[in-house]
This record gives structure tokens, sequence and C-alpha cells, in this order.
């Protein structure tokens, strides 16, 4: 009991970016192995929570087939709906068509996916942990920072206790607000790694506040290229299609 | 708490230079959060809850919302231009409340109370995320601005003396009486505005000038940024017309 009690303090400690707890972090010999402990655990717990609200939304919501039917009833039933099928022929068999499809219909709650859930949020949570930490720790040696490579994993290890915040998905339709969640986790969570870094590497603000940005900089631009690699790709196929067919 | 919450209304840099000093001050930041966040959602789910609690009541809630908007088209200046679509909604609409009432009749596992508890659950669990996002958002960048411009604070006693900005929004729980909701929003806003002006200053040791400016700089230049696209944009969009 005391060992869970330890990883939520520390958890807790990270999500409240206790300066104290992140140097403890750094000075501990087992601190990589507690930071991975913190990272699986609040990992699973968010996981586990998260299905337990899909379960509650799958159990208050009715059943598709009878929101589909009710559905094709009631919008077949408007006065717009004869016009336009007078006006439109098409437009019956477009409609008829989008209500055969079942998949126009599923339920916002997937149990399944949800299970898959409490097994992919820690293992994304620790592979963002160790690509994550990696690249900090290079930029913060690049910035001049002191820490061993084990330190830096066991300081920005406890950032994932940013993700308890995630712990709220066990109320059923939590995301009232949607990207609330995702905009509190993302933004405390570079927070926290920020506290993290400068604990760890003894770095000045400014040097640790490019030190952890420099990795998210790096996949935008990555994720930018990429895309317009993408779009480019697309648009010469096309083109070439176009080409094709005007021969 | 409760004297945490009084000293940020009131404006008492006293406390907020203790609270500067407190190793717990994001702890004690965040809970007031917390504690603002679920009284307004709390407040704000039980409004909700009341104009949902029966079918019936949602479609005469609806119902009242579209005849509102429809009354506000014929007293506006397009009236004329959009007699079509008040034409529309007024041969369709009947059908539509016989449609939004069976789909809310609609039986499922667990009876509609658990849902609609659920559903006030959620939104008083959410409103203090939706405060703390927005919090974060305008606490990273008054911090940056904040040293660039000499602030000597660091980013726990920014963020915990910047969290004071969110006791007004309490406010916010009373924004379900119609007309006072978004006059009490506004005064709500500035005020927040205000206190995160003076916690600016006091974490990072700054003059009120300097204060100032920090909380502006950003959004200031984003919304600059934002007229000039939006000028740029209009501009193609004129040019590729003509």
């Amino acid at each position: 009991m005391d060992f869970f009690a330890t990883i939520f303090r520390l958890a807790l400690g990270g999500l409240l970016l206790d300066a104290r707890v992140y140097r403890a972090q750094r000075e501990s010999p087992t601190g990589v192995q507690r930071a991975l402990l913190v990272v699986v655990l609040v990992g699973f717990l968010v996981g586990l929570a998260a299905w337990i609200g899909d379960i509650g939304e799958f159990l208050t919501q009715p059943d598709p087939q009878a929101v589909r039917d009710t559905l094709y009833t009631g919008l077949t039933a408007m006065p717009w709906y004869a016009q336009v099928a007078s006006a439109n022929p098409e437009f019956v068999a477009a409609f008829e068509q989008l209500f055969a499809d079942p998949s126009t219909f599923t339920l916002t709650a997937n149990l399944l996916v949800g299970a898959l859930g409490i097994v992919l949020t820690p293992l994304l949570g620790l592979i963002g942990w160790f690509v994550g930490g990696s690249i900090a720790h290079i930029a913060a040696r690049a910035f001049g920072g002191a820490a061993r490579y084990p330190q830096t994993l066991a300081c920005t290890g406890l950032a994932a206790g940013v993700n308890l915040l995630g712990l709220v998905q066990i109320v059923p339709y939590a995301e009232v607000f949607p990207g609330g969640l995702w905009l509190s986790t993302t933004l405390l969570g570079l927070l926290a790694t920020y506290v993290a870094v400068r604990e760890a590497h003894g770095l000045a603000p400014w040097r640790a506040f490019w030190a952890v940005l420099i990795g998210p900089l790096l996949l935008v631009v990555l994720l930018v290229a990429l895309y317009c690699c993408v779009v480019f790709v697309f648009a010469g196929a096309v083109g070439t299609l176009a080409g094709g067919a005007g021969r | 708490m409760i004297e945490l919450f009084n000293g940020a209304l009131t404006l008492n840099q006293r406390l907020m230079l203790g609270l500067r000093e407190s190793p717990e001050v994001v702890r004690r930041g965040l809970t007031l959060v917390l504690f603002v966040g679920l009284l307004v959602g709390a407040v704000s789910g039980a409004s909700t809850l009341l104009n949902t609690a029966t079918p019936e009541r949602t479609v005469a809630t609806v119902r009242e919302f579209v005849e509102a908007q429809k009354r506000q088209i014929a007293l506006g200046p397009n009236a004329d231009q959009l007699q079509p679509l008040l034409r529309f909604v007024n041969e369709n609409e009947e059908a539509f409340y016989t449609l939004l009432q069976d789909l809310l009749e609609l039986p499922t596992p667990l009876p509609r109370p658990f849902q609609q508890a659920f559903q006030w659950l959620a939104t008083t669990v959410s409103t203090p995320l939706s405060y703390l996002g927005g919090l974060l958002l305008t606490v990273v960048f008054t911090h940056i601005a904040a040293r660039q411009l000499g602030g000597q604070g660091n980013i726990q006693q920014m963020l915990g003396l910047g969290a004071l900005s969110v006791a007004p929004h309490a406010l916010d729980a009373l924004a379900f009486i119609p007309g006072l909701g978004s006059i009490l929003g506004l005064i709500a806003w500035a005020w927040g505005l205000v206190i995160l002006v003076i916690a600016t200053s006091v974490a990072h040791r700054l003059e009120s000038t300097r204060a100032i400016l920090a909380v502006l700089l950003y959004p200031v230049l984003l919304g600059l940024l934002g007229f000039l696209l939006f000028c740029g944009l209009l501009f193609l969009v004129v040019a590729a017309a003509g």
C-alpha cells in the first residue's frame, strides 16, 4: 500500500510542478524505476477510467438501429423531404443509401476500443516518455545541461503525473467542453517537462525553455513537411491522371 | 481556501505576496480553480438539468429558443431576405419537434435519470478543466512576456498567482439568468484581467505598467496578426473575384 501511496505522491508532485519532488527524483538512485511506474500506473488508471466512462455512456444510449429507424421515419415525414424528393429524384437514392449504411449510426462509446485503451494508454505513455525524454536530454545537453540520461528520464517521467487530469473521464460524457482536457494536459505537460529539465540539468529558465520546446517544434516542422509531401505527391498523381484522361 | 478566494476578489496584495513565497503556490492556486469550476459547473449543470428533465421539457426549451430566433429575425434588418428561411422553419418545425421527442423517448439500458445524472456530473467536473485550459494558455504567454520584460518570477509562482484571476468567474454560476448572465460574464472577465495584472506584478516583481504590457503583449500581437491575415485573405478573395 505504501508503494502505491509513494507513486501517487510522486505523480501528484509532478502534476503540481513541485520543484522539491523533481529535485528529489534527480538524486534518487531508483529514480528511473519510480518514473517508469508513474508513467505506467497513471496511464493504466486513465485508460481504465476512460473505459468505465464508456460503459456508462453505452448504458445510457438507445440502440443505434432504433435511432436509425426513428430518424428515417421522422425525416421522411417532414414536408421538406417530399418537396426535395419531387424536385430531385436522385436525392431519394442518396438518402436511402445513407440510411442503409449501419456505420452512419454507430454509438459514440465503443467498449472494445475503450478496453484496448487500458493497454494502449500506458504503452503510448511509455513511448512518449522515452522519445520526449531523449529529445529533451539531447537538447538540454546541447544548451549546457549537466544531468545524466537516467536523471533526465527520472525527472521527465514525473511529468506524466499531469495525465492524472484524465481520470475525469471516469464520468460518462465528461468531455462537455471539447478540447478542455487535451489543452490542459498538453500545456501542463509542457510546463511539467520544463520544470523537469530545469531541475534535472540545473539550466537557466530560457535555456530550459528552448530545450523543452525544440522537440515539439521539430515535430510540428516534420508534420508540416510530411503534409506538404503528401499534398505534392497527391497533386502530382491527380495531374498525371487528368493528363492521361485528356489524351 | 475561502481566505484565498476573498483575497483574490479584493485584490489583497499582502495575501498574494504570501502566496508567492509559499512552496505550495501551485497547489493552492489550482485548488481555487477547482473550487470555482466545480461551483459554476454544478449550477450550470443543474440549470441544464431543469431544462431537460423530461422529453417534453426538452422540446419546450428548444421550441422557446427557435421562437426567440424567429422573433429576432422578423425584427432584424434582413427580415425580407430571410422570409424563405422563416417559411421553411414554420413548415417543418412541428414535424421536427415530434422527431426530437421520439428520439428522446427511445428506451436505453439504464433509465433516463441515470443519463441526466451523468450529464450533470459531467458538466460539473468538466468546467474546472475548461477554466484550467484557458488559464494555462494565458499564464504561459504572460509568463514569457513578463520574463522578456525583466520579470524575476518562476512559472510555479506565475501559475499559482495567475490562478487567482479565475476567482471572479464564480459569477458565471449566474449565467442562466436571462439578460444578466452576459453582463456578469463581462464583469467577471474584466475583474479577472485586473487580478491577472496585479498577480503578474507580484509574481515577477514588476511595476504595474510592465505588468499590464506583459498581460496584453501577446494577445494584442496575436490579434494584430489575425487581423492582418484576415485583410490579406479578403484582399485575395476580392482580387480573385475581380
